[in-house]
């Protein structure tokens, strides 16, 4: 599973896209530096989030061709797809604890773009991860074929334990169920 | 410093040069940017200069740490060229300083196939500020006095590679 990012030399690829590396110290700076000149940076850095992976999904069905189209239409298949590859980018330990008929909810362990709140022992007041929220709803947004909103509801930056993002939603979340713990193996 | 020292790609964990990172999309850095050019004009410059310059005031530092050049013995010249082998490892482009002029503080560096100008081909503007700001910074950080990089060569205007000055306050 881990070679979904292939190495050419020094550059890294995914689906025959290239990826480029922001280490989370990085990130905090630019997150930081937007929060202090733009206006709504936080839904700039959830808008990126959610274009970055939808084209990530469009290259993912262009570069495996049927056999992707096959998983897409599969919703909880491709969701726990794409979940394993998302945990190949570093931005945390992410998993599915329980995905249902109303909700999807991610856990992510060790979120890297709130990480470096933690090593700073900056304290938030509100949650902080607006790009890994907007990825959970681009991801989600394309497997569903409908518009969704993900919210961040619990942050390492605020105290927590973990983040937890939630899609809320509907009648038009079909996912039936969720892998928790023995997600682990799954398809390793 | 070999592949498997300078990269390790693991389930939930990502560390490149000893600092933990994330694989983006380069389109996530074009989106941002072009969504503050169109609320902020010409000061999306500033603020991508900004921080690209805050992220190495604070990296550069402990890059020093890990380089493999015993301390004692380290000149700035080769910390310099660590630095830039270090960035090697970004997938943002290959990076090379061509000009190393401690004594008047003079640096010239370039980058080849610049991913963030890359989106930008044919627009005739330079538009790596972002770099521009880490080269400030980075550099700055290794000699240990404030400098400023500016521009003068871009893909995105048409160069064959992007160029950037360095120079003191
Ligand atoms: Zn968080």
């Amino acid at each position: 599973m881990a070679d979904y990012v292939q190495k050419k030399r020094k550059e890294l690829f995914l689906f025959g896209e290239q990826l480029s590396v922001l280490d989370v110290r990085s990130f905090y700076y630019l997150k930081k530096e937007l929060g202090r000149s733009v206006r709504n940076s936080n839904e700039l850095l959830y808008d990126a989030g959610k274009d970055a992976v939808q084209k990530m999904q469009s290259s993912f069905v262009k570069f495996l061709g049927d056999s992707a189209r096959v998983l897409m239409s599969d919703p909880e298949n491709a969701l726990n797809e794409f979940v394993e590859v998302l945990n190949y980018l570093g931005l945390g330990e992410i998993s599915i604890p329980e995905s249902g008929l109303k909700t999807i909810k991610f856990v992510v362990r060790h979120s890297a773009e709130a990480q470096e709140y933690v090593n700073l022992k900056e304290r938030s007041k509100s949650p902080v991860c607006y790009a890994l929220a907007g990825i959970f709803a681009g991801v989600c947004e394309g497997i569903l074929q409908n518009p969704v909103e993900c919210k961040e509801t619990r942050c390492i930056a605020c105290g927590e334990e973990v983040c937890e993002f939630v899609i809320p939603s509907g009648d038009d979340i079909i996912l039936t169920r969720g892998g928790g713990d023995d997600r682990q193996g799954h398809k390793a | 410093m070999g592949l498997k020292g300078m990269i390790s790609i693991e389930k939930g964990l990502v560390v490149v040069a000893g600092e933990r990172s994330v694989l983006i999309p380069p389109s996530f850095i074009t989106l941002l940017q072009d969504r503050v050019m169109k609320e902020k004009g010409e000061k999306w410059r500033e603020i991508f200069y900004e921080a690209g310059k805050k992220a190495m005031d604070n990296l550069a530092p402990t890059y020093k740490l890990i380089m493999l050049i015993p301390r004692n013995s380290a000149s700035k010249k080769k910390l310099i060229e660590e630095l830039v082998e270090i960035w090697s490892w970004m997938s943002c482009g290959r990076p090379e300083v061509t000009k190393i002029d401690l004594r008047n503080n003079h640096f010239t560096f370039r980058v080849y196939g610049s991913t963030i100008a890359k989106p930008y081909l044919g627009r005739g503007e330079m538009m790596c500020d972002y770099l521009a700001g880490m080269v400030a910074g980075g550099f700055g950080s290794i000699i240990g006095e404030s400098l400023k990089c500016r521009e003068v060569k871009c893909i995105a205007n048409g160069n064959e590679f992007c160029e950037f000055e360095v120079t003191g306050v």
